[in-house]
Formats: structure tokens, sequence, C-alpha cells
């Protein structure tokens, strides 16, 4: 409205100068400032019904404390590119209380549209909605602008930074055991591996396996295989009862150690299968690596009371699970009935509070607020 | 808050700047060095001043494509050069700058050599405008410069060009839509592949959308322009009616020396009541205001005190002889009602009766007083008013032979003598107005006749009578403003220019203000006498000039108050020599012919329909209009190319080949080929090396059974027919001379 006022001021202006110096050049440029109004006018009314605008995928798997990058597109189906347009988001965790309205502008041009980037940085893990509020297109003055609005979402889901506990078992701590401070050892009873080969390192072997001293002697890394590591396959449950009114910050508390975990875990095993119950039935995930770590979180988001609830605000129909956005299937996953045979079974559980178990047995509670020194300083032996 | 999420974007690294960019800028600097040029108190070569800014703009634009930083430091070498001129020429700048100010004040007159200034403030407009559009991207600052510079021309004397203010607006709206679209910088800005494609665009359909409406513009600003400036009048008119009403203005009697530079705007409040014993036969001049003294749009008020004290020092010693009485103090007792005591004291058959009139104001205040001519004071009137009795100029027949005894006539006579020699010397005072005095000097005149129908012609066939002339520059000399430019005025004008006429020819006159009452004002009354209310639609300006025998004597000269000029009827004016001589003038030509055009088609040279170019500005017409036709083609080529490239990703591979032919013909590559030829493979392969023979002879086999067989070619056959020719099209291009290129992109390419 100021920008209108101020173009019409400024052609009334012209307009009285005009008439009071009898100026030809000014009536015209008065006529031709009244015509382009008009003509902008009807310009913003013809870009809001040629442009379209969504996102470009419907996930997006992002990294805590990294930014994520998302994309979004423009598509103009009439003759004249697009200047301006505004985009108004909003990002949710879905628990009601962190969300933000952010703007994005952008321009299109061409039916094959035009992409924009925007980034966004979450603080904490788990599924982000994030809502298109309203698509408001300008003409090239931004003296008029027509909104309509969005019905387009996108989900980014945030992961956990790779950061593994550190998790020794006690044949191979030995002595050291008494290195862990003042936090609570954990102890099992285990036989001691032993090598059973040395090979060539490969990207994603633990730290601890390095064979220094061959290393230092060939000068190239050389890793070592224990007996009996290649085969074993650690089983984490996890229990999300209780924690369906936890704020966005909890459950950024749970994925964080949920991933160190399965992370340090996977340091002793060759994987890590984790479990959990969505409704009736009982899911797994195999975690071998990095991009199983990949895939579980964003399957775990799905099911989440955050997601559920971000998702249901306006459609109950995501509820069911039939309609989750596809993720990408790698064999490792499905429901509990897969066969568990085969493997150096050890059963671990986390639940909502935290409390990390080994059947019946706790074995350590993580703080929320204290996990990130618990995660550095603490060692912790099974 | 711990979860807060925060949405960020990257800004890209500024891409090269566009041809769009330097067009933009070059239209920018060359409005404002063109608003610079339309001051004609400044005089410099605005060709070279342009050459120069756009050199600099140039020089900078191509810095910054190559690259960005380089720009900077030729920004910085020009600033550094500028300085070291501007120290050398730094006493000659001054002297300019001074003599400038002074010219476009008004305080001096004529052009001031501009040149060496000039030049160095183009340098620095083109380095400054460089700066803020492209390095700091602040478009506001030259926005509103071109903005006042435009509007504010006009009141410095300088109406701007066409060929000023459409580069001025082109560049304030392809910028402002650039800035809008892609610039813009803002809390969370968008980061867009293909931004300067896009801005760029984006600029050329808004040029395009300007030059349109410009087009539509011009007619209908030609057609009727006066139907265009109506609203702003009446707008203008109403709101200082409304000012005048609430602060009381308007019920006052008008009567002031100082010339309006602006509209006139009637309320119709009552100012005047005239009671009059019997009906007037002729108009009644009631003069509130005698100007003496012309200086910068305002009359001094005459004073006759001092004429009277002057003419005691000239005329021996102020004693007649043999007589007591001083000339001075006779004059003052004499002089208010001589020609009235004369015509009155004239023995004849039928002595005229005087008229009473009865002067009442409206507004009850009498702080001046309407004198009508060949009056006498007739005493104020208990209920308010004033009375006079006068002759009308019908009746003025003064006679010093017949005269009554009753009156010492040597007195009379004395007096009138005194007065007229002493009026010549105080009433033909005229200060410095070169236009006016090199156009009586042009037209030298004797005579009485010969001159007030010269007076009467000039007026007339210079200017015509409108109250809403517009406003007057603010460094214009308003009568010359009004004579030589605008041509339009009303009664205050009319009377001034012509006073000053006068008094250039040596003719005592006097600019005089007040009401003028007309028969046809005065309606019968129930008493029997006659009553005229006058309004400030009355007040009125006119000349008076000295004529022996009737004193001061109103020459009406303004053509709609005066019915097309009523002065033949002046006093002491041969009526039928006057019509003859102005009959004589209006068959011949004037010699000037000067005066400005005032509005629509005239402005841009000549009159509709039969538009007369002049041929000095046949180079602005043609420059604008092919500015105009530029701005309406650009948009349209870059239309027809997108749509071509569309239809293009589904051309056929006959398609293709035709398009192939055609464009290798356009660059000389195959003249004389039609692609029929078995050879055709091998020629093309030899005019571009680019592409093998064997695809050459794939193409050539596809077309040929598209062209002759039972099937079209297969998708990916007329696919191939389309890679090849992108192929080709980038192996053409480069050699193509520099004119042949935007022919080659969007028609052949």
């Amino acid at each position: 409205m100021i920008r209108q006022l101020t173009y019409l001021t400024l052609a009334a202006l012209t307009w009285y100068l005009a008439g009071m110096y009898r100026s030809f050049p000014l009536t015209a440029l008065f006529l031709a400032e009244i015509g382009i109004f008009i003509l902008l006018a009807l310009q913003a009314l013809y870009f809001h019904a040629t442009l379209e605008a969504g996102f470009s995928s419907e996930w997006v798997v992002g990294e805590k404390g990294r930014d994520c990058r998302c994309r979004m597109y423009l598509r103009e189906k009439g003759l004249f590119p697009i200047g301006r347009v505004r985009l108004t988001l909003r990002l949710s965790y879905g628990d009601g209380r962190q969300k933000a309205i952010r703007h994005i502008y952008g321009g299109a041009e061409g039916r094959r549209g035009t992409e924009l980037e925007f980034f966004v940085s979450p603080a904490c893990c788990g599924a982000v909605c994030v809502e298109l509020l309203q698509v408001r297109v300008y003409d090239y003055l931004s003296l008029f602008s027509f909104g309509r609005r969005g019905k387009e979402r996108m989900t980014l889901a945030v992961l956990p930074p790779a950061r593994p506990l550190r998790i020794v078992r006690v044949q191979e701590a030995g002595a050291e055991r008494t290195g862990g401070g003042e936090l609570p050892a954990l102890f099992s009873a285990e036989a001691s591996p032993e090598t059973r080969e040395v090979r060539e390192y490969r990207p994603g072997d633990a730290a601890r396996s390095i064979h220094w001293k061959q290393s230092a002697r060939t000068g190239a890394l050389w890793s070592r295989e224990y007996e009996g590591e290649a085969d074993r396959l650690f089983s984490l449950a996890l229990d999300f009862s209780g924690g369906e009114a936890f704020p966005a910050e909890r459950w950024d508390a749970f994925y964080e150690v949920l991933s160190a975990l399965v992370l340090g875990l996977l340091e002793h095993a060759a994987a890590v299968r984790v479990r959990w119950r969505d409704g009736e039935r009982m899911l797994f995930q195999d975690v071998r690596g990095e991009s199983d770590r990949r895939e579980l979180f964003p399957r775990l988001y799905r099911r989440t009371p955050c997601y559920i609830s971000a998702h249901s605000r306006r459609d109950v129909s995501h509820l069911s699970g039939a309609d989750w956005p596809a993720m990408p299937e790698t064999g490792r996953s499905g429901d509990s009935g897969a066969d568990w045979s085969g493997a150096d079974f050890a059963d671990f559980t986390l639940d909502a509070a935290l409390c990390w178990r080994r059947g019946s047995e706790l074995l350590y509670r993580f703080s929320p607020n204290q996990f990130s020194i618990e995660r550095e300083q603490g060692i912790f032996y099974i | 808050m711990a979860s807060r999420i925060e949405i960020s974007v990257r800004r890209e690294q500024p891409e090269a700047l566009s041809v769009f960019h330097l067009l933009f800028l070059l239209c920018g600097q060359y409005s404002l060095l063109a608003l610079a040029a339309c001051l004609p108190a400044l005089s410099y070569p605005a060709a070279w001043t342009q050459a120069i800014a756009g050199g600099v703009c140039t020089l900078l634009w191509g810095a910054a494509r190559l690259k960005r930083r380089w720009a900077s430091r030729v920004a910085a070498a020009c600033a550094l050069l500028w300085s070291a001129v501007w120290f050398l020429l730094w006493d000659t700048v001054r002297v300019q700058l001074v003599q400038a100010a002074a010219a476009l004040s008004g305080a001096a007159a004529g052009a001031v050599p501009f040149t060496e200034s000039a030049c160095l403030f183009a340098v620095l407009l083109a380095l400054s405008m460089f700066l803020l559009e492209i390095f700091l991207e602040s478009h506001m600052i030259p926005y509103i410069l071109i903005s006042v510079a435009t509007l504010a021309a006009p009141s410095f004397g300088a109406p701007p060009s066409m060929a000023a203010v459409v580069p001025g607006v082109l560049f304030q709206l392809s910028f402002w839509a650039v800035h809008e679209a892609g610039l813009r910088q803002g809390p969370s800005d968008f980061a867009l592949q293909g931004r300067s494609r896009l801005t760029a665009h984006v600029g050329a359909v808004m040029g395009g959308i300007l030059a349109l409406s410009l087009l539509a513009a011009f007619p209908l600003a030609a057609r009727d322009s006066d139907a265009v400036y109506a609203p702003v009048y009446e707008a203008e008119g109403a709101l200082q009616r409304l000012l005048s009403h609430i602060g009381g203005f308007d019920a006052q009697p008008a009567s002031g020396g100082v010339i309006s530079r602006g509209n006139r705007y009637d309320s119709g409040t009552e100012h005047l009541v005239l009671t009059a014993d019997r009906k007037p036969l002729e108009p009644i001049y009631l003069r509130g205001f005698s100007g003496g003294d012309y200086a910068n749009g305002e009359w001094a008020r005459a004073n006759d005190e001092a004429v009277f004290a002057e003419m005691e020092e000239a005329w021996n010693g102020g004693t007649l002889e043999g007589d007591s009485v001083s000339l001075r103090v006779l004059a003052s007792n004499v002089w208010p009602s001589l020609y009235y005591n004369l015509n009155r004291q004239t023995r004849r058959e039928n002595p005229p009766e005087p008229l009473d009139l009865l002067i009442r104001q409206a507004c009850g205040e009498y702080r001046t007083a309407y004198t009508p001519y060949y009056s006498r004071w007739n005493g104020g009137q208990e209920g308010g008013g004033y009375a006079w009795r006068l002759f009308e100029q019908r009746d003025m027949a003064v006679d010093w032979s017949c005269l009554s005894r009753h009156i010492n006539a040597n007195w009379y006579a004395w007096v009138q003598s005194a007065y007229q020699e002493q009026i010549q010397r105080d009433y033909t005072r005229v200060p410095d107005l070169p236009r006016l005095r090199a156009l009586c000097q042009e037209t030298p005149l004797e005579g009485r006749e010969e001159i007030t129908a010269f007076i009467l012609h000039t007026l007339h066939s210079r200017a015509s009578y409108s109250l809403t002339p517009g406003l007057t520059p603010g460094n214009a000399e308003i009568v010359e403003y009004f004579l030589f430019e605008s041509g339009l005025g009303y009664c205050v004008h009319f009377a001034s220019a012509a006073t000053l006429l006068y008094r250039l020819y040596g003719i005592p006159a006097r600019y005089a203000a007040g009401y003028v009452a007309w028969p046809e004002d005065f309606t019968p009354c129930e008493d029997g006498s006659f009553q005229a209310v006058l309004t400030d639609a009355s007040a009125h300006a006119w000349t008076e000039i000295f004529v022996e025998d009737y004193g001061w004597s109103p020459v009406e000269v303004t053509p709609a108050a005066g019915g097309g000029g009523s002065a033949a009827a002046a006093p002491g004016l041969d009526g039928e020599r006057l019509e003859a001589l102005l009959s004589e003038l209006q068959r011949t030509p004037p010699v000037h012919q000067e005066k400005a055009p005032s509005s629509g088609w005239k402005a841009l040279g000549g009159s509709f329909p039969a538009l007369r170019v002049r041929l000095r500005k046949l180079p602005r017409i043609l420059g604008t209009g092919a500015l105009c036709v530029l701005l309406l083609l650009a948009p349209l080529a870059w239309l027809l190319r997108r749509r071509r490239l569309c239809q293009w990703k589904t051309s056929s591979s006959r398609e293709v080949f035709g398009r192939l032919l055609n464009m290798l013909r356009f660059a000389g590559l195959l003249d004389e080929c039609d692609g029929e030829a078995a050879d055709f493979p091998a020629r093309l392969s030899h005019a571009l090396p680019a592409i093998s023979g064997e695809e050459g002879a794939r193409l050539w086999r596809v077309v040929q059974a598209a062209a002759y067989g039972p099937e079209t070619a297969a998708p990916e056959e007329d696919a191939f027919a389309r890679r090849l020719w992108d192929r080709a099209v980038r192996a053409v291009r480069p050699g193509l001379r520099w004119w042949k290129r935007p022919l080659f992109r969007y028609v052949y390419g």
C-alpha cells in the first residue's frame, strides 16, 4: 500500500507540474505512469494465475549442527518472467512449541521452472515439518501482489551427528577398565577376542582396530579383524512409551544417545539391529555403517510422536502409516519376524527416559542435558 | 531457545554485468545530462559531456565485466585523474560555478560559459552512478536524483525534453524492476541460478511496458492536453479557495503590484457594491493601485506627492511667475480632480451631467480607496462607503478656450505641463529587460497610434488569455517569460507587458490594478438608481497612459477583458487610424515568432495535424522514436525467440535441415546449396569442420527418407538432427561479424 501511494504521489506530482508548466513531456510521462500502473496491476494478476510453487522433494535428510539444504521450485506457465515471489514457510518440530515462520524471495522464468535453494539450521534432531503457507507473487515494481495459500509440505529429517559412544569390551580393555573415572563402568564377562587376520585398512574401520605397529612399519594403514567380530550382531530395542508428550529438545537427546550408542556398538560388531514397535508391528533396521544409520533415523522419525503430531494437524490420514513418503529400502530392514540366528546375540534396550538396559538390568541412565559430556568423557564397558 | 530453527540463504557471488546494466546506466546519466542541457542559463557542448560520461561509464563497465576487482581500480584511477584536473582548473571552475549560481537564481541574465565544469560534472556523474548502482547496489539515490531533476527542471526554466524524460524513466523503472527481481537486499534473500539472466529479462520486459505506455500516452497527451490539466487546476483552485476562505483573504479587495506567477482562481466573493444614479454607458475602471517603478516582477506604488515635489524643484523654483502659490501645494490640491473640473467648467451647448457613484466595500474595511477616472471626490457616506462624481470618457471634451471664468486656467495649465514633463522622466523608466528592449529596438515607432497598435498586435499575436497559464519558473523574468516563452497569461501579465512596452517607446505609462465594472453589471433598483456587485472575478489590471487634457487614461490591452482589445476607444487616440494600423499589422506576420509553443504537438515542433517539424529538432525526435521502437522490439524479440526455442524441442529433422541451410546461407558458408545434392555431407563437413562427414551423411539420409519415404523420421533421428543443429550453431557463431550476431541470435540461430 505504501508503495502504491508513493507511486501515485509521484504520478500526481508529475501531473501537477505538467499542468503548472504545461510541459508536454511531463504530461506524456504522467499518462505513461498511469498506464504502467494499470498494466502492472494486470501483470500481478496474470502472474498469480500462471505461477506454480512447491518443494522439489518430500524428504530431505540433514544433520544436526550443519546447514540442511532444501530446494523449492517455481514454475511459470505464462510468457513473462516473474521478478519476485515471496514464499512463506512454517518450520516446526510438531510439538507445537518450536516453530518458525520465514519468508523466501525468488523469481521464476520458464516452464521448466527455477529452483530456489535455502538452508535450514535446526538445533534439534528429529523430523522438521516445512510447510508452504503462502505464495505471494508481485509485479515488477512490487506495487501489487496477490497471494494464495500453499498446500505443499516437506519433511526435513535431521540426523544426530555421527559421534560414537566409547564402548569397550572388557576382554579388550584389560587393566584399563579402571580408567572409566567416576562414570559407572559396565562389564560383560565375555571371552577375550583374538585377532583372526590383519588386512588393509578400509574406510569405516574403527580406530581401535588399526594395527599401529604394522602400519608404522609399512607406512600404510592396516586393520586387525578379531575372531568372531565379523559375524557379531547386537540387538537394540527401542521403547518409546512415555515419550509422547516430550518436547523436541528431549527427543533430540534420545536420538543423540541412540546414534552414539549404535555407532559405539558398531565398533564391536558387524551390525546393530535396531528394533522398535510401530503400532501392532515390530520393525527393525540393521545398521552396518553410515548409510544404514542415515536410513534408520528417517524411519524412526516417521513413527515418533513428534512427526505424527506434525503431520496430523491437518490430515489425520497420515496416521495410518500407509501414505508415508517412500524411503529407500535396502533389504536390511523389515518386520521382527526376520531371522535372528547366526548372530552373537546381545540384547539391549533404550527407552524414552534414556535408560540403557541389558535385559531388565539398567546399564546406564543418560542425562538429557549432560549427554554431550557423558559421551565425550565416559567410557562404557560391556 | 535451544531448539530454535534457523533458516538462511546463501548469497551467490555477484555475476558478471550484462549489457543491460550498461544500457540502463547510460540511459540514467544521459537523462541527467540532457536535463542539464535544457538549462538555458548554462552554455556548454552538451554532446561532449554526453560522450565523456558515456565513455567513462563504458570503461568502468568493461573493467567490471572482465573482473569486478578491476572496476574499482579503474574507478579509483578516474577519481584521481578527476581530482587532478579539478585542482588544475579550480580557478576557472570556481568562476563558472559562481556565475552559474547567479544565472540559475535569476540574478544574472544570459548564458554562462560552463564547458570545463560541465565536463568535470559529467565524469563525476558517471563515477557516482556506477559506484551507487553496481558496487553499492543502492538504487534509491540515483532514482531520487533523476526524479527530482526531472520534476524540478521546469522551475529552473528548463522544461524537460522527451529525450531527457524517456531515458530517465527507463532507467528508473528498469533498475527498480531489476532490484526487485534479484538484487534486492533483505533479511532473507534468495539464491537463484541464472539470476542475472532473469533480472535482465525482467528489465527488458519492463522497458517494453514503458514503451507501450509511452506510445499510448503520446497521442492522448497531444490530442487534448488542456483536458489533462483541467483537473489539476480545479484541484489547486479548490485548495486555494479553501485556504483563502479559512484565512479570510477571499473577502479582501485586490490591490497590489505583485505580478502573479501562478494561476488565478476566483471564488465569487463579493468585494465591491457600486451604486450609480444612472446606468453608465462605458466600463468604469476603479483604480486601487498605480505602479511606478518595476523590478523583479513587482510594481512599486506610484507616488504622486513625490512627483509633485520633483515638479517643484524642476519648475522655476516651484512658483509661477507673478504668483506666489507653490506648485507642489497647488498640484496636491488641484491634481486629483483636475480633469473633472476642466471638463465640468468647459462651456458647451449641452453640458454632460456627471455620474454619481457610491462605492461600498463588502468587507467593511476601507484601507484602499478605489478611484474612477475623470472624477471628483464627493465625500464619505454615513452608511459606509464613499462617493465620486465622474464623467465617462465619452463625455470628456476639455476646451481650454471655453473654460468658465470660475477657475484659474493658468494654474491648471501650469500643473498639467509641469506634471507631464515630470512623468516623462519618472514613468518611462524600465529595468534591464533585454528581450523586451530588443523587440522595441528592432521595431522603431513613433506616434501614439502606431505604438499602441504595435503593442496590441504584439500582445495578441504572441500571447493568449488564460486564467491558468501555469507557474513561471523561479529564475525567469515574468514579463519576458509571459511574452516570449509561455504565451499565456491574464490581465496582470498583459498590462505589465504593455506598460513596459509603452515606456520603452518613451510614452509615460503606469500599471493599474483594481476593478472594472461593465455597463451590463449594473441593474436597476427600486429607487431609480443602478447597482453593480463586483466580485473578485471583476478584479482587473490595465495600463494607463497619460493623455493631454485627459490625464491618466486606461488602455485595455487584455484580450478577453476588452473583448478583443478596446484600446481604439482610448482617449486622445485616432480610433480610425488605430484600427487601420491594427488591420495592417494583422495581415503582416510579426518578425519574431520565438514564442514557445504551449503544449501538445506544438511542443514537438509543429501543430497537429499539419506537423511542422523543425529541422533542428529532427534528430531528437527521431532518437526518441527510435528508442521507443527499440524498447518495444527488444522484449518482443526475446519473447519470439523464447517461443521459437520452445517449439524447437519438438521440431522434426526436416525443419531442422531447412533451418540449417538458411543459417549456413546467412553465414555465407553454403551460398549455392539447396541440400538436394548428394555431395551435401562433404560440403557441410568442409564448411563446418566440427561436423564430420558421417554425421552429415546421416542427417542427409534421415532428411531424404523423411521427405520422400513412406514414414516420418523416428524421434531419435529428429533428436540427432537437433543435436547436430546445436553444434552447428556453436561452430558458426564465433565466425560471424559483430553486426550479424544479433540477427543470428534472434532470427537464424
